[in-house]
């Protein structure tokens, strides 16, 4: 009896390291004033986080993160001309909750932060005419035609500044989809010229600066003096910080009715597969 | 668990039957060896009867039967110590019979005219020479009085008996005799050797029964025991090189019979580390098929499946596969290419399965960083055989045997395999629109296996030990659900491997003994992955990019390896044991091929297999030259020393130097060339025992790795379907790995039970770990890690052994590791189980069946932290149990066995992780409940 009761005892000893698990925790806020608010959600409507209106359609988040991008910029040496945030950076995921709605109301830091998640130092450089539209190009190439579904949409669709204007025709084939790109009121004409005719300054994550999302034409950009790289300096250089604090200072965070909105021409799309409102 | 009830009720039919037979019989197993000078058990249960007195009668080759009772322990098991004098080499015949109250003997077990035999591993000459009392003593001895004899006992100290006038030489067999000393005995036609000096007199022949010879006093010799069995055919088994890593741990596949127990051996006292061992018997008590079935039930290991099919062996909390070093018989399993191991092995032709945790010791080389893991093939004489089947179509058969032809031995195994493999549905996979119904798709775990090896050793007095062994394995399967994201059932996965080793060894005598060995391993792999379904289309609108087989990938590999190794294990002044010695390897990839039937960037259905265009090969240097991490030449030199200056205290010391051919690039990650990179291992370890039954151990390990082939240099076209997966780093340096484990064993009587425990705590640290972790959702390149990674925690063991066949045993282990790379709030990693437990008893039902049980315990694991994108590609596994539930039979008729192996017989669902779980929330599912059949035969 005694052996057996011996080894009870270690059954019982052994239970007790069940106690012992530990995991990271997915609910820390990332930020240290998670519930400060940053802006409004514009009254009577809604902005749509989910994958399809993220990487298929213009997006307010994404929208108004590129805007922040050239207003860093604004006051420094070298302004840009515009900047561009790919849709894979806008996650609807969190950290603790999926949100593929935001309504109508205050938008606070923390949930900010959760939906810009990858914390990208942002980096402005210089690109040739010739890179522009063959970037945005790539931005495109992969978007569906109407009326087949949105599967899986390429985090590589890119949202714009308020500078740009690019219209978009899915019924062509890829790479030559881009039928009307402005920037500033400038027109861009294909296949574009060298840098030496045409420059244009532009500001993004330093992930897609670097080739990621299958930007292979911007990979060295950032590394070549001639292009004049530089990382932001303001608000530690990280695209969800800036955009943070461009928020709190814009109009969209004086009153919900001047909240923010998706702005549904920078973008305009013929011929595509148009992404409905998802689910929360 | 339908069809198990007829099985078991079937098995347990045959089982009677054997049970009905009328005749009386001893239920045990001899082992094939036995150590030499130590007393030797005889113990099993008894049916039938019933009998006055049952008597184990023994003789040594060519000498007369002694007699021993054996006493009634409790219930039907009886029991007899055979005193140590009595067991000297060569070895002993028994057999057993029982003797009525009439005085009327009945065989029990083997009979006078077919003994059971048992070697006895040492030499009698360095008994004599050891004996410290030498001829004077055994002259002593013979002037003492002579005692009587009683029944059931003997008289050791009776001079021997002499040899009648007239009497005829005694024949006895060749294998009793050490033929390489020609001056021993002459050879005899007919393969026996008359042995003119060794004279008796049969029981049987004369009726009746003479005193026994005398033995020599046996003094346990100080050095270490010899391994349980010698590179060598002296002890009778067929010679095989061993590797330094069996021959640490030889000593822990022995298992001893059950019983009172109250010292644990002196090897076990004398080591530094803390393996753990799986013989033979504990693998069919574990209810076990394969080695890593078996691995998931070691303390400290955890086993799973990915999304491919591979088994995956996490160790402390880390996962990764070129750090877990897989060695069948010595040879290096794992490839050279991506560090996987062709290691799924069935269990049925393994003698035993050797765990070590950690870096092992200096003389293992480069690779055992996490764990190294050493499976050992049956080498003792005789036939097996085994045949199973059971559930999803699943059969296979194995085979193996060896045979001593005087000088000359052969080995030889086989196992074939074939499954159609369990199906269960994939909920959902990266194809499945978010919302909606998914796609209709489940898992494919199709296999066949093909195992041979073959060896054959030439024993000679003068040049030593001469061997060549072959092994072929061929694995065809499916993949388990995919390559990455989506389920792909078309895809085939072949992976072929020939290994061939020739080896030499020689004694020196008192100096100790040299080796070396010669070696050849080619191992390719061709995998066709089906990355999409059949009848796929990436556009809607556009019919070129439709792919009526799914978009397909194909890939390649072939490595080989040349490699040369020698060592000296030599026996120093000052009871210091050094093995010193070098080895050498050139590996390279002979061939590789990345196909694909689709164009990267348009997607176009490119109508065959071919090469994706600008994707430069891990062979190629994008310059019209040979890639250099293609290649690798190694260089290790290795010292190890184990001074025992008192019997309660060894200290082993060891130093290993390697310098291994590394590619180096550039900023950019072109390739520049290439650098002999040095790398650096010391250990250092001590096993303090202040009592027989109580060791403590503690030791210091390092050991390095270098990156893999994939890891350096893979690539992979930059297409849609290939987000997310790794790519290879040019950049990537190598790691290090720093273990400081402490340990305590424990041996203690329990009654007549055995109860030994175990517990170890360790703590490693990783300086530039290689993982790979998701950053971006693109091509993912492995990094290193520069803080680090490191694991801490403790492993516990409890064994409780009743009788032979009634044992409970239970193991846990708890581990927290971490990335010190990640902020704190995400530094744990947790796709690993922290808590372990396996526990599970083996019980006779009656005098020929077993009931072994088995359950396993896992707990929660969730997703790392490292970066973003995995926090926010969150899953939780649930912990879960599962219980494993044999009948088994004892040995029937001296040549039989039959089991019903029922797994998971609860139907605990349970899954494994997925690289993308966002996209595959219902991760990998694992296996319901396995039922088989098995039927065992051995001569």
């Amino acid at each position: 009896m005694a052996r057996w009761l011996f080894f009870t005892a270690i059954l019982a000893g052994a239970s007790t390291l069940t106690g012992c698990i530990a995991y990271n925790d997915t609910c820390q806020p990332l930020v240290d004033n998670p519930n400060e608010r940053v802006a409004f959600v514009a009254k009577g409507t809604e902005i749509w986080l989910d994958r399809p209106n993220a990487r298929h359609a213009n997006n307010a988040i994404g929208q108004h993160a590129a805007d922040s991008f050239v207003w860093v910029y604004r006051d420094g040496d070298r302004p840009v001309d515009f900047a561009v945030v790919n849709g894979g950076a806008i996650r609807a995921e969190g950290l603790c909750v999926t949100r593929n709605i935001l309504r109508e109301g205050p938008l606070t830091n923390g949930t900010l932060h959760e939906i810009l998640l990858f914390e990208n130092p942002v980096i402005a450089v210089d690109l040739s005419e010739a890179q522009v539209v063959e970037m945005f190009e790539h931005s495109v190439e992969r978007l569906f035609a109407a009326p087949a579904p949105i599967v899986s949409p390429a985090g590589q669709f890119l949202q714009v500044s308020a500078e740009v204007s690019l219209d978009v025709d899915c019924a062509q084939p890829a790479g030559s989809r881009v039928t009307a790109l402005r920037i500033k009121g400038q027109s861009l004409q294909k296949p574009g010229r060298p840098i030496e005719q045409a420059k244009f300054r532009a500001a993004m994550s330093s992930f897609i600066v670097k080739g990621g999302d299958g930007y292979t034409m911007l990979a060295g950009t950032s590394t070549d003096p001639t292009r004049n790289p530089e990382q932001a300096k303001r608000f530690g250089g990280i695209d969800s910080n800036i955009a943070g604090e461009y928020l709190k200072q814009s109009p969209y965070n004086q009153t919900v009715e001047n909240g923010m909105r998706v702005d549904p021409m920078r973008i305009r799309f013929t011929n595509c597969s148009t992404p409905t409102r998802p689910a929360n | 668990m339908r069809s198990a009830l007829p099985i078991a009720l079937g098995l347990a039919l045959v089982a009677r039957a054997a049970a009905a037979d009328p005749r009386s019989t001893f239920l045990y197993t001899p082992p094939v060896e036995a150590p030499m000078g130590q007393p030797f058990k005889v113990e099993g249960n008894l049916s039938g009867g019933p009998f006055a007195k049952v008597l184990v009668k023994v003789r040594g080759p060519g000498e007369a039967y002694e007699e021993y009772e054996l006493a009634l322990q409790y219930g039907d098991l009886y029991r007899a110590t055979l005193p140590a004098s009595r067991m000297v080499p060569p070895g002993i015949e028994l057999y057993v019979e029982g003797v009525t109250a009439a005085g009327k003997a009945t065989p029990l077990f083997a009979t006078a005219s077919r003994p059971a035999r048992v070697i006895i591993v040492g030499d009698s000459t360095d008994v004599a020479e050891k004996n410290p009392y030498g001829d004077a003593a055994e002259k002593a001895d013979k002037k003492k009085p002579k005692c009587k004899p009683k029944k059931g006992k003997k008289c050791p100290e009776e001079p021997p008996p002499e040899k009648p006038a007239g009497e005829p030489e005694e024949k006895i067999p060749s294998e009793w005799v050490d033929t390489s000393d020609s001056t021993a005995a002459d050879k005899a036609s007919g393969g026996e050797v008359v042995a003119a000096k060794v004279v008796a007199e049969r029981s049987t022949e004369k009726g009746t029964e003479k005193p026994p010879p005398e033995r020599p006093p046996v003094e346990k010799p100080l050095e270490k025991p010899q391994p349980e069995r010698p590179p060598t055919a002296e002890g009778g088994a067929p010679p095989r090189e061993r590797t330094a890593l069996d021959e640490e741990l030889a000593v822990y596949g022995a298992e001893a019979p059950s019983g009172f127990a109250q010292k644990l051996d002196e090897r076990t006292r004398t080591t530094v580390l803390s393996p753990v061992v799986l013989s033979a018997a504990h693998l069919r008590q574990l209810g076990v098929r394969y080695v890593h079935e078996a691995l998931d039930l070691v303390p400290g290991l955890a086993v799973s499946r990915d999304v491919q099919g591979f088994y995956r062996v996490g160790v402390r909390g880390l996962r990764s596969a070129p750090e877990v070093l897989f060695l069948l018989d010595g040879q290096r399993l794992n490839h050279f290419y991506d560090g996987q191991a062709l290691a799924t092995l069935p269990v049925d032709n393994l003698e035993r399965i050797e765990i070590l945790r950690g870096p092992a010791t200096a003389e293992v080389g480069l690779g055992n960083f996490l764990a190294v893991v050493n499976l050992v093939t049956h080498s003792e004489e005789g036939l097996r055989g085994s045949f199973t089947g059971g559930s999803f179509e699943a059969f296979d058969g194995h085979l193996s045997g060896a045979k001593k032809l005087g000088p000359v031995s052969l080995h030889g195994d086989a196992d074939v395999v074939n499954q159609y493999g369990y199906r269960k549905s994939v909920t959902k996979d990266g194809l499945d629109p978010p919302t909606g119904t998914p796609r209709a798709h489940s898992t494919l775990d199709n296999r066949f296996l093909l195992n041979v090896g073959l060896g054959v050793s030439l024993d000679t007095a003068s040049a030593g030990a001469f061997g060549v062994s072959g092994r072929f394995m061929l694995e065809n399967r499916s993949a388990l659900i995919g390559l990455f994201d989506v389920v792909g059932n078309d895809s085939r996965l072949r992976w072929q491997s020939i290994d061939v080793a020739l080896t030499w060894s020689k004694p020196l005598g008192e100096l100790g003994a040299v080796s070396a060995r010669l070696f050849f391993d080619q191992q390719d792999t061709n995998r066709l992955w089906q990355l999409t379904p059949d009848g796929y289309q990436v556009t809607a609108s556009n019919p070129d990019t439709l792919f009526p087989d799914g978009i397909l990938e194909q890939v390649t590999v072939g490595a080989r390896t040349f490699g040369l190794s020698g060592r000296a294990d030599l026996k120093l002044p000052a009871r210091n044991q050094l093995a010193v010695g070098l080895d050498a390897q050139l590996q390279s990839i002979s061939s590789y091929a990345y196909l694909a039937n689709y164009v990267p960037g348009t997607n176009v259905n490119a109508g065959s297999l071919v090469r994706p265009d600008g994707l430069r090969y891990p062979t190629e240097n994008g310059q019209g030259g040979r890639g250099p991490a293609a290649d690798r030449f190694s260089f290790g030199l290795f010292g190890s020393d184990t001074w025992t200056p008192l019997d309660a205290l060894s200290i082993q010391a060891g130093l290993r130097l390697d310098f291994t051919q590394l590619p180096t690039a550039d900023a950019a990650g072109a390739w520049t060339g290439g650098a002999l990179v040095p790398s650096f291992g010391p250990r250092l370890g001590l096993a303090v025992t202040p009592f027989s039954n109580l060791v403590f151990r503690g030791h210091y390990g390092r050991a390095w790795r270098a990156p893999t082939v994939q890891e350096l240099a893979e690539t992979i076209p930059n297409s849609d379907s290939n987000q997310g997966r790794a790519i290879g780093n040019p950049q990537l340096q190598g790691s290090y790995v720093d273990l400081v484990e402490g340990g305590v064993e424990y041996l203690q009587g329990v009654g007549d039970a055995k109860l030994q425990l175990k517990a170890n705590a360790f703590f490693e640290r990783i300086s530039n770990a290689i993982a790979l972790i998701d950053t971006t959702g693109n091509l993912v390149p492995y990094s290193n890690r520069p803080i680090g990674v490191q694991s801490w925690g403790f492993e516990g063991e409890a064994r409780l052994e009743v009788t032979r066949r009634g044992v409970a045993w239970l193991n846990a282990a708890w581990q927290r590791a971490e990335d010190l790379g990640t902020p704190a709030s995400g530094r744990l990693l947790t796709d690993v189980p922290q808590v372990r437990f396996n526990g599970g008893f083996s019980l006779p039902v009656g005098p020929y069946l077993n009931l072994d049980l088995v359950v396993r315990y896992h707990s929660e694991r969730r997703n790392n932290s490292r970066s973003v994108l995995e926090q926010i590609r969150r899953y939780t596994l649930p912990a879960y149990t599962t219980v494993t539930a044999q009948l088994r039979t004892e040995p029937l008729f001296d040549h039989l066995e039959l089991g019903v192996l029922g797994q998971n017989v609860f139907t605990f669902d349970y899954i494994d992780d997925v690289p993308r779980p966002d996209r595959m929330p219902g991760g990998v599912p694992r296996e319901s409940v396995l039922v088989f059949g098995t039927i065992r035969v051995f001569f």
